[in-house]
């Protein structure tokens, strides 16, 4: 079962789930599939996963700890038609609200609480807009359920596994997100040194991302 | 009716004026189950300040199911708007329904709606859409800025649940009144006493 041993590795265990959302919406963008408002939408909150990016990065490092790194590629679905697209990003999205709902209990610091409660809403919102899109339930259900990091890895890991082709790379990468064919990988690297936050810095930092 | 969520909030938020260890074991098992959570934590003995941030949460539950209601039955709401603002207002009549029965359950008292608040006149389907959004924007925020006070992770666990529910319906509510569905990165977080300089001129 994987479990957090302090914040910087729930933190990790975000900024693994965000690099792949951040890597899913360039690569969905690129496509040129979705139009309109639709297209907007896709950039909008592609810049969003991309600020949470930056953010989580820049509180692990703040933290004393070693931010994950975006893997060089991912196994990202084919995807040639809008409703393929659309019901990817929903569910991603649904997944990803899920898994900072099961792991907030997990969090110590009450600043990185309120603003991975916070990052949680806009996965959610996200979420619901693609579902509206869709013509889905925006908000399924009355009180939302939140995914163990068990749960989620196992939805997850089939996109994080390496593709043949860029394993090798991969491996001769040192300090990349290295994943092998055989077992899910591990999200959460030891951080090196453990910090307490300052209670005002974490959430200006986030405010910034 | 200021007054009285002041004092919920101090209640909530100045663990050193409490009056501790007067919730049982039983009581807290109860709680637990109430959520169908497997959390064996010692609940009792937070019990007193989480239930307070509940009675908070449910006196914002209780506004946004009125506005809901009334929204609905003044008739003005129709088209695509209908059915969200439909399935909303059935979503906060249930948070209403599950924050009182859990409150009870656990000992405490769970404060009663209003008979009447300060709502604007629903006369027009863009103004009560924008009523909406101002409500589901502070319950948002509200929500976010508590969850630091809350001891017990079970309770953490429904009210992050719920939050979601309330941002999902955020949302919508603001793509159907026109504006962005997701202004930004990180969603407006208030703290007790901005929810209640929000809130409180619609509690009257």
């Amino acid at each position: 079962m994987v479990t957090f041993n302090n914040d910087i590795e729930v933190l990790n265990y975000a900024l693994t789930l965000e690099h792949f959302e951040n890597a899913l919406y360039k690569a969905l963008i690129g496509l040129n599939i979705l139009t309109g408002t639709e297209a907007s939408y896709l950039a909008t909150f592609g810049q969003h996963e991309a600020a949470h990016v930056t953010a989580l990065t820049q509180t692990i490092a703040s933290l004393g700890g070693k931010p994950v790194a975006a893997q060089e590629s991912y196994n990202l679905p084919k995807i040639s038609d809008r409703t393929t697209l659309l019901t990817t990003i929903q569910t991603v999205e649904d997944v990803g609200a899920s898994a900072y709902l099961g792991a907030a209990g997990f969090i110590q610091n009450k600043d990185l609480l309120e603003a991975a409660v916070n990052i949680h809403n806009i996965e959610a919102e996200h979420a619901a807009v693609w579902r509206f899109t869709l013509g889905m339930p925006s908000a399924p259900d009355t009180v939302a359920k939140g995914r163990t990091p068990d749960e989620v890895l196992a939805i997850v890991t089939p996109f994080l596994q390496a593709s043949t082709a860029s394993q090798a790379d991969r491996n001769s990468t040192t300090g990349s997100n290295t994943t092998t064919t055989t077992t899910a990988p591990a999200p959460v690297p030891a951080p090196t040194v453990v910090a307490p936050a300052p209670s005002s810095f974490i959430p200006r930092r986030l405010g910034q991302g | 009716m200021e007054d009285r969520i002041l004092n919920l909030v101090h209640t909530a938020m100045n663990r050193r004026t409490l009056l501790k260890g007067t919730i049982g074991a039983a009581a807290a098992a109860s709680i637990v189950g109430n959520f169908v959570l497997t959390e064996t934590e010692t609940l009792a003995a937070n019990l007193p300040d989480d239930l307070a941030i509940l009675n908070f949460a449910l006196t914002l539950e209780h506004l946004e199911a009125r506005a809901y209601k009334d929204a609905i039955a003044s008739g003005v709401i129709t088209g695509a708007a209908l059915g969200p603002v439909q399935a909303y207002g059935r979503q906060e009549a249930e948070h209403v329904a599950l924050l009182t029965g859990a409150i009870s359950q656990a000992g405490g008292k769970p404060v009663a709606e209003q008979a009447s608040y300060k709502f604007p006149a629903f006369t027009a389907q863009q103004g009560t859409l924008e009523f909406l959004r101002t409500l589901e924007d502070v319950g948002v925020g509200a929500y976010t800025g508590a969850a630091r006070f809350i001891q017990s992770k079970a309770i953490l666990t429904v009210a992050g649940g719920i939050v979601q529910v309330e941002a999902r319906h955020a949302a919508i509510i603001r793509l159907l009144s026109g504006v962005a569905p997701v202004p930004g990165p990180l969603d407006k977080v208030l703290t007790p006493d901005q929810t209640l300089a929000a809130a409180g001129p619609i509690l009257g």
